[in-house]
């Protein structure tokens, strides 16, 4: 609730600030879902590895993930959580450089995926929908920036 | 939302300096250590002071200006104390106890407010340890849990009496403990004191909400209780228990009847409640208060001073009350004018049934990459691997030209069998039983395929090898020399060699490259593979057909009489039959500086390879590109993916205007506009300028372009040169007859240089069939090409399924139908002669068209008025 956005949140309870698209309507979502692809994934499964090249954003219908990073001795680390109805995979989206962490799954779950040709397909046909994306997508990006800003003050 | 309203803590100033709250809550501490120690040493005056003082002040407190305990709190202090140091283990409490933490400290309270009468009234020490152990406790949880979330917002069992009677503060006071915020619980009431009740009693869980509608409940009956069961000393226990509880579950009974009967809504209801409560407290415990500054100060206090304060309480309730009412007024309105916070739940749940709705699909399993991925209905294998960018070369997209083979390693049951054309551009790669075309599967369930399985090692048992060497006296075999190495060309040889084992092939070819793709030139431009992929045919088929090639090699003359064709090498050819497969070449108009340097045509590899060059060295921007046919617009979209601003330029007002139709030409024009293509219709261009290399392009309506790379795509024009000078029948390409042979009996023409009245051109599959018919010609058999209407068409331009076939011009007999919305992006038109489909233009309409094109190919089936009804009925959108 926005009267609990929490500026510097780690608490899951206040996920919803990450929610994205949450105002779309069931239109909207037969739109964006025909240019995406969809994943379903079972618990345990590694929907991305650290390093790769594809660019792919993916929106977490449900279930929930983990983020995967390499420990102090290399050993495997959740960095973080990702619930349901949340995005990951953003910052390759935009700077096309190779994953910087690894999402294993937590429990069973979809995932919508979004190439940059799905993106650019969805922005000719809907732009408005495409534009609306891109800020729920910035919005998510500026708070988990801000997020590794506090943590780092 | 009025942020007045709602401040969060962040948005509140400070009302004291740190240095006097800190002032005060060593005062406070101080005051409570002297209190325990009055306690204990003399316990008369410590209990008096403690219940009758101090105690009966807090509600008061809590109800105008709650903050101000909460910031001078002993227990506060001391759990925040570690946190102030940066000490601290700083854990997260776990979600479970967060959500029970309400109940613990009600059961605290009550368990409190019971043992009063039989032990806290009377007993000093019982009263010193339970304070010291709240203090402990309040200390101990943190320097254990991050934030308030150890004593303060969870266990400390004032908090629900501070929710309950401060859940509108008249005066607000900023949290002074939480420097930053960490989010430690839900709902905080130090983050947003006057929103808290709203968004707890809101709260989707109800198990979270009805708590505090249940201590709301009960707190009136607990205080009447209190004050009146009869004493356990005089009456027992059981008498006392009963006493105490029996209001409580009265309460508790009356609030969920009003609920049920009044409807005043949750929060008026929990307001109404608190309020009672305080004001009974109030009611009865200002003699009791009375009675202890009596007995502290010595002093006889009048009647009227008890009149005053229940009068002055009566009236902070009603003020509590419009606060609060006031407060649950903007809430409402904040909360509908931000259905963002309030729909994410909704959000949610709208994509998870947009995915259900996704049931047609079908799931694809790619062993190499692991990845996974849907076909839509009504789109193909090709279609979806593209989408799912793995890696795969595109051509014709109807089987024709063999460019996507895959290896299906499982659920072939889930495909069709191949049709005609698949099946016979499999033959021709030998890939028959091996590999199907992704662009002609289209999977009824789930099949898994491996993109970088090579279909040619796959051994199947019931197919002979057919590498078959042959060695022949050269001087006694029939000799047919093939010039071109195109779709004609090589559909010539392919059927010679089907239908004669023995004659001798030679194929010349100016161009570099062995048999490749030139439906995916548009890839060599855009993609970073060049010619890898493009391939159709290699070097072992030539081999394996036993035809000889001369590749890079350049036919300079013909000699009819002795029936010898001159190489640029010098070598003499000598041939029995002479096949002219030389293509076309791209048209380029008489226009000033069309011969300035960036001036492309795309009509081969070498142009292909050549504009992506150039894009890359002169780090070209902006491409104009003229001509808004089917290769325009697919070399525009090219241009457009290796990151140059594109304009198309069309003569006609419309784009693909042989193809398309008003409403598919307005669909597709958007669609390229919203790529960033922009289009210009209704000019040509006037003339070229730049110095060396192309500045800009003038256009006939005065419109000045910039542009660094310009590209002809206005037609293709017969490449005639060989027959013209060898004096064969030319009119605008080399003129057949049916069977494809020119004015010389011993040459034949195919493909794009013949012409022949009514056959269209620049298209895969007309040179496929003129090569087949010029083969079985040139062997002596009679075999007559059959002008076909246009085969269908379809645009390779991704994120647009446009498929046309057939004549679109109404003529008489001809029934059109249409059906679709421009505005949803899809289209279908449909040309019907004597119940036959003629012609059609379909957008964003793969199962229509699909349909139509394969009842077009049926020339007996006739559509009844329900077929066609059905027909136009599929895909909507």
């Amino acid at each position: 609730m926005k009267f609990f956005d929490y500026s510097n949140d780690n608490d899951p309870d206040n996920s919803g600030v990450l929610t994205v698209l949450s105002g779309l309507t069931d239109d909207d979502w037969k739109a964006l879902v025909k240019y995406a692809q969809t994943i379903r994934f079972k618990q345990g499964e590694m929907l991305l590895h650290a390093g790769e090249t594809d660019n792919c954003v993916y929106i977490l219908v449900s279930g929930r993930v983990e983020v995967i990073g390499k420990g102090r001795f290399g050993a495997e680390k959740s960095i973080a959580e990702i619930d349901e109805g949340s995005v990951f995979g953003e910052l390759a989206f935009f700077d096309e450089q190779p994953r910087s962490a690894g999402i294993r799954a937590i429990t069973d779950g979809d995932v919508l995926l979004l190439t940059h040709t799905g993106f650019d397909q969805l922005a000719a046909w809907n732009p408005s929908l495409a534009r609306l994306l891109l800020f729920e997508l910035g919005r998510v990006l500026a708070y988990r920036f801000r997020r590794a800003t506090a943590s780092i003050i | 939302m009025e942020p007045k309203q709602f401040p969060n803590f962040t948005q509140m100033d400070a009302l004291l300096p740190d240095w006097v709250w800190n002032t005060l809550r060593i005062l406070t501490l101080s005051l409570t250590l002297f209190v325990i120690y009055t306690l204990f040493s003399q316990p008369e005056l410590g209990l008096t002071l403690f219940w009758k003082l101090l105690i009966p002040l807090l509600p008061l407190s809590f109800a105008v200006i709650p903050g101000l305990w909460r910031n001078v709190c002993p227990m506060a202090f001391l759990n925040q104390l570690p946190r102030m140091f940066g000490k601290g283990l700083q854990l997260t409490l776990p979600q479970s106890v967060r959500k029970a933490a309400l109940l613990i400290s009600i059961g605290a309270f009550i368990v409190f407010v019971i043992v009063r009468v039989p032990l806290l009234n009377h007993s000093g020490e019982a009263v010193g340890f339970m304070l010291v152990g709240v203090l402990l406790l309040a200390f101990i949880g943190g320097m254990i849990f991050k934030g308030r979330s150890g004593w303060c917002g969870t266990f400390c069992p004032l908090a629900p009496l501070q929710k309950v009677y401060g859940h509108a503060p008249l005066m607000m006071v900023r949290n002074g403990y939480c420097e930053t915020c960490v989010g430690c619980q839900k709902n905080c009431y130090d983050f947003n004191p006057r929103a808290a009740v709203f968004s707890d009693l809101d709260d989707s869980d109800s198990w979270w909400s009805d708590k505090r509608k249940y201590f709301a409940a009960l707190l009136p009956g607990l205080i009447i209780g209190f004050f009146n069961a009869s004493s356990p000393a005089e009456t027992g226990i059981e008498h006392y228990l009963i006493g105490i509880l029996t209001p409580p579950l009265i309460s508790i009974g009356l609030y969920f009847t009003l609920q049920n009967t009044l409807r005043l809504g949750d929060y008026k209801q929990t307001a109404l409640f608190g309020l009672s409560a305080l004001g009974i407290f109030y009611w009865y415990g200002t003699p009791v208060v009375a009675s202890g500054v009596e007995q502290i100060f010595g002093v006889e206090l009048p009647e009227i001073v008890i009149l005053i304060v229940r009068s002055m309480v009566i009236l902070i309730c009603l003020a509590v009350l419009v606060r609060g009412l006031i407060s649950e007024r903007s809430y409402k309105q904040a909360d509908q004018s931000s259905a963002r916070a309030a729909v994410s739940g909704v959000g949610v749940k709208a994509m998870q049934a947009a995915l259900r709705d996704n049931e047609d699909n079908v799931r694809v399993r790619e062993t190499s990459s692991g990845k996974q991925f849907d076909v839509r209905p009504g789109n193909s294998l090709l279609d979806a691997i593209e989408a799912a960018e793995l890696p795969i070369m595109s051509g014709c997209r109807m089987g024709m030209c063999g460019s996507d083979p895959v290896v299906i390693t499982d659920g072939l049951d889930n495909l069709e069998p191949p049709e005609e054309n698949e099946l016979i551009t499999l033959r021709r790669l030998g890939l028959e039983g091996k590999a199907r075309l992704a662009c002609c599967c289209k999977p009824k369930g789930e099949i898994t395929i491996d993109l970088e399985a090579n279909p040619e090692d796959i051994q199947l048992d019931n197919f002979a090898s057919e590498t078959q060497e042959i060695e022949l006296d050269d001087t006694e075999r029939f000799k047919v020399i093939i010039v071109g190495n195109g779709i004609a060309g090589i559909s010539t040889a392919e059927h010679l060699r089907e239908i004669d084992a023995e004659c001798k092939i030679m194929l010349v070819s100016q161009e570099p490259h062995h048999f490749y793709n030139r439906m995916g030139l548009e890839k060599v431009v855009h993609g970073r593979a060049a010619m890898q992929g493009l391939y159709l045919m290699k070097e072992e088929w030539y081999q394996r057909s036993n035809i000889d090639v001369w590749l890079n090699t350049r036919v300079l003359s013909i000699n009819t009489h002795d029936r010898q064709v001159e190489l640029g090498s010098g070598e003499w050819l000598d041939y029995d039959k002479l096949v002219l497969a030389t293509g076309g070449h791209a048209f380029v108009p008489p226009t000033n500086g069309a011969d300035l340097e960036g001036c492309f045509t795309l009509r081969d590899a070498a142009d292909a390879l050549a504009i992506r060059a150039w894009s890359q060295t002169r780090h070209c921007k902006q491409a104009v590109v003229l001509g808004g046919g089917v290769l325009g617009v697919e070399a525009a979209d090219a241009l457009r993916q290796l990151g140059l601003r594109v304009t198309i330029v069309n003569t006609s007002y419309q784009l693909m205007n042989r193809q398309l139709d008003l409403h598919g030409g307005v669909i597709l024009r958007q669609y390229l506009s919203n790529t960033g293509i922009e289009v210009i219709t209704g000019c040509g261009i006037e003339r070229i300028e730049g110095k060396e290399q192309l500045d800009q392009v003038v256009l006939t309506n005065g419109k000045v372009l910039a542009a660094d790379l310009l590209l002809f795509c206005i037609g293709v024009r017969a490449d005639t040169s060989l027959a013209k000078e060898a004096e064969l029948e030319i009119n605008r390409g080399v003129v057949v007859d049916t069977s494809m042979r020119t004015s010389d009996e011993h040459i034949y023409c195919v493909g794009d240089a013949a012409e022949l009245p009514g056959a269209i051109s620049g298209l895969w599959s007309v040179g496929n069939e003129q090569g087949k018919v010029a083969a079985e010609s040139l062997l002596g058999n009679q075999k007559d090409y059959i002008i076909e209407s246009t085969p269908p068409v379809q645009l390779k331009v991704s994120g647009i399924d446009l498929k046309c076939f057939g004549n679109i011009e109404e003529s008489d007999g001809v029934v059109v139908y249409t059906g679709g919305d421009v505005e949803k992006h899809y289209w279908k038109h449909l040309l019907l002669k004597e119940g036959r489909p003629v012609g059609g233009v379909f957008v964003n309409s793969p199962l229509a068209a699909n349909a139509a094109i394969s009842a077009a190919k049926q020339p007996e089936k006739i559509l009844s008025h329900q077929d066609i009804k059905a027909l136009m009925s599929k895909d909507k959108n």
